[in-house]
């Protein structure tokens, strides 16, 4: 689950909108560069199961190693 | 993390007050990047659109004039809006979604006014992440309908979306579509015309997009069941039954049990290999070459036949109209040489996109952008800048339109204003003329010669985009984050489409300034008219005495030949003899011309300035007369140095290469100025299409013009460093 993204206002609010928000619940498909991690779903909502497909994104490792996460499971 | 409002916050909007100042109304359609919505769009519009840019951008907007789909029997207009995450983000795209729905903004020569309709088109595999720009939508309160695409996919991975729900809980009119098979097209058609503001279960927070995200989540819990391992019909749990296929033991429906997870490995064991810093470079270089091989092998036939009807009606031209008219020059030497060398690359072009296309639509085009931007990023270019590039190789015309792909601005100038510097196929001509001079007898050092050529192209390309990158176009790029789109067969309409509209606006291009500027050239190099030089009439006089001369005097003194072999062997030497004097005379009046027209004077006149390269008054001439395409130097070569009109005939290398400057003496080609030549024509911007084609997709001949000086200034000084140092 995603704890705290630390980069500048603009890629922040990018990362947002493409699901990457505040307590996103993630998976990591793919560690290295490039890194690959599924979205499946947000931390608080009414839900928190894995959503069927989600959404896959790709990010360069330098902004990879500015999401910090806490690992649930 | 921090959650910052909105950067504009969303005025509530009330379109029966919003002036419409064109008869039509305007419908936008809206939706994030992979949602399938252009492909939607292609489906309503076919290939009935207009093509512009958003007022004051580059970015390319097309507008759909949908028949009637408004009450009132008003025709609207289908803006499709650039794919956004977020209509509150500041990027361009975001930017013009937010301006056009607040009636601010409108693609050029379109009326100003509030949307009508909004149309947001949804993946119902991400339903929950799309929904929060529903609910930024439904902030501005404009009548709205949500298109549910790709239906089939989330079906095949067990997802049930009850339109009628999600309708209940949006307060808006929902629509499931396939829009690659068209399934509920007709139900968008209905909706655009019932559409109202939305009036939510829940209403949309505000804040930002966290809140946002757990508004949709929500939302999405009302809407959606998750049937995976159940009966879509009874919910039967069907998890545990055999075979992946068969009837429900409960109510006897034929299921297809699908299994997320299983596709979800599968999807990551492609990605693993795809995305492996070596496996999938190996993977790209080999879909790229295919890709680059299709481009000059099967382009190739359409090329030949489009080279073939613009010989065929040069011909007839020739045969009907009168002989050395000034209308039979101006369209066989100006219209159809001009454009005619530009429409040949038509097929290229049409392949390239065609290809790309088909490529994007797989999903593995995203993929090899995120692979590449670690090899381009130190340049200062982005991954996307790659296939732009490559393309570039076959001509830099389609390399420059295929930047559109390319989201941030300042990334892709950099990529247009290098991308002429990769050596492209007209260049080859050039490349085989100079290399055969340098290394005559030596066809393993020409080739490497060609190798180097190409090598420094793309050195010249990435260094100039590093510097460009740091000066003008200073600034941080966007950073490498992706939405890497789930594998799909690809379509094939979808693909033609973007064919047809890529070909259209090239051929356009071609058809308006490309025809001018070759208009311009042709005047240039066919004016004045000067009288031939005495030799040629003396040449002419030569040939009808010759012509009229007694066969006898052909005949072979040698015995051994019969009667009928010995006046065979007559007609062949009178015919020759004929034959040799008229076309010494036609290459004299070829080269005299050239020299006496305007771009001959004016390369006699500028020969000071290409001095310090090694290049006489006849090299200046090619340089000049070149300018508006490359290749022309080759056949400039031919007139002038050789003096034949044909640049492919046998004997014309040998005869530049003796060729001899005004003393008589000093070779034409030395060994220093095929070098300063051959590396002037790597770097230079001699491709006036180009140009015009970067002044269109940069939206500034101010682009082209810095391109121009750039380019050539380079080459100038790189030539003449070479020249000086083996002068």
């Amino acid at each position: 689950m995603i704890r705290e993204v630390r980069m500048p206002t603009d890629d922040a609010a990018l990362l947002r909108a493409m699901g990457l928000c505040d307590c996103a619940l993630l998976t990591v498909a793919r560690s290295g560069e490039p890194f690959v991690v599924t979205v499946t779903g947000v931390d608080g909502a009414a839900c928190k199961c894995h959503r069927a497909g989600g959404c896959r994104i790709g990010l360069s490792r330098e902004m990879a190693q500015r999401i910090f996460v806490s690992i649930i499971a | 993390m921090a959650t910052p409002a909105p950067t504009n916050p969303a005025p509530a909007l009330n379109p029966a007050n919003a002036r419409y100042e064109g008869d039509a109304r305007i419908i936008a359609l809206l939706g994030n990047p992979n949602t399938g919505k252009t492909t939607l769009f292609n489906r309503i519009s076919g290939l009935n659109h207009k093509t512009s840019n958003f007022a004051g951008t580059t970015l390319e907007a097309r507008i759909a004039r949908v028949r009637a789909g408004i009450e009132g029997g008003r025709d609207g207009d289908l803006i499709d809006l650039p794919g956004v995450y977020s209509i509150e983000l500041d990027v361009l795209e975001s930017r013009i979604a937010r301006e056009v729905l607040a009636g601010q903004l409108a693609p050029r020569g379109h009326a100003i006014g509030v949307p009508e309709v909004c149309v947001v088109v949804v993946d119902a595999t991400n339903l929950a992440r799309n929904l929060t720009l529903v609910g930024e939508v439904i902030r501005r309160r404009l009548p709205t309908l949500v298109v549910v695409n790709m239906i089939d996919i989330a079906r095949r991975q067990g997802l049930t979306i009850d339109p009628h729900k999600l309708g209940e809980a949006l307060g808006c009119g929902v629509v499931l579509t396939n829009a690659r098979t068209g399934e509920g097209l007709d139900r968008v058609r209905i909706g655009i015309r019932q559409a109202q503001i939305p009036t939510p279960l829940r209403p949309v927070p505000g804040g930002g997009q966290t809140a946002l995200r757990i508004w949709a989540e929500e939302i999405f819990s009302l809407a959606v069941a998750e049937n995976v391992g159940m009966c879509a019909k009874c919910g039967y749990d069907i998890s545990l039954l055999p075979g992946r296929k068969g009837k429900c033991p409960e109510c006897g429906t034929t299921y297809v049990r699908t299994d997320t997870s299983a596709s979800e490995a599968t999807t990551d064991k492609i990605d693993r290999v795809l995305m492996h810093p070596v496996l999938g470079v190996l993977v790209f270089a080999a879909i790229m070459t295919g890709l680059f091989w299709s481009l000059f092998s099967l382009a190739a036939y359409p090329m030949d036949w489009i080279d073939a009807i613009f010989a065929w009606t040069t011909g007839t031209l020739h045969g009907v109209l009168p002989r050395d008219s000034i209308l039979v020059e101006l369209l066989t030497d100006g219209v159809i040489a001009g454009v005619g060398a530009t429409v040949i690359f038509l097929p290229q072009i049409c392949l390239l996109f065609f290809l790309i296309s088909l490529l994007e639509d797989t999903g593995y085009l995203a993929r090899a952008a995120l692979l590449m931007d670690r090899v381009l990023r130190p340049f200062g270019l982005p991954g996307h800048a790659f296939v732009p590039l490559l393309s570039s190789h076959a001509c830099a015309l389609p390399g420059i339109m295929a930047t559109r792909a390319i989201p941030d601005r300042k990334e892709r100038l950099a990529t247009i204003l290098v991308a002429p510097f990769v050596t492209c196929s007209a260049r080859l001509p050039v490349y085989v003329l100079l290399t055969g001079l340098l290394f005559t007898g030596r066809p393993a050092m020409a080739a490497l010669a060609f190798v180097g050529c190409y090598a420094l192209g793309i050195a010249a390309a990435v260094f100039s985009a590093l510097i460009a990158r740091r000066t003008i176009l200073r600034g941080r790029g966007r950073p490498m984050v992706m939405e890497l789109p789930s594998y799909k067969v690809p379509s094939l309409r979808t693909a033609l489409i973007t064919t047809y509209q890529r070909g259209w606006v090239f051929l356009r291009n071609a058809g308006t300034n490309i025809l001018m500027i070759c208009i311009a050239l042709w005047w240039l190099s066919s004016y004045p008219k000067v009288e031939p030089p005495p030799r040629v009439a003396e040449l002419r006089e030569m040939a009808v005495i010759a012509e009229r001369a007694p066969i006898e005097v052909y005949l072979p003194s040698r015995d051994g030949y019969t009667e009928s072999q010995a006046i065979d062997i007559a007609r062949h030497e009178h015919r020759s003899a004929v034959q040799e004097l008229q076309a010494a005379a036609d290459r004299l009046e070829a080269r005299h011309r050239a020299a006496n027209s305007f771009a001959g004077r004016l390369g006699k006149f500028i020969q000071p300035v290409f001095e310090p390269l090694g290049y006489d008054w006849q090299l200046s001439i090619g340089v000049i007369s070149s300018f508006a395409a490359r290749e022309v130097f080759v056949s400039t070569m031919a007139v002038v140095v050789a003096g034949s009109n044909d640049a492919e005939d046998e004997g014309i290398l040998q005869q530049v290469a003796s060729a001899k400057r005004d003393d008589g003496v000093t070779p034409v080609f030395t060994r220093a100025t095929a070098w300063s030549l051959l590396i002037y024509y790597v770097l230079a911007m001699q491709c006036l299409p180009t140009l015009a084609v970067t002044a269109r997709e940069s939206g500034s001949w101010k682009w082209a013009g810095l391109q121009l000086v750039w380019m050539s200034g380079l080459a100038y000084i790189a030539a003449m460093t070479v020249y000086q140092v083996l002068a």
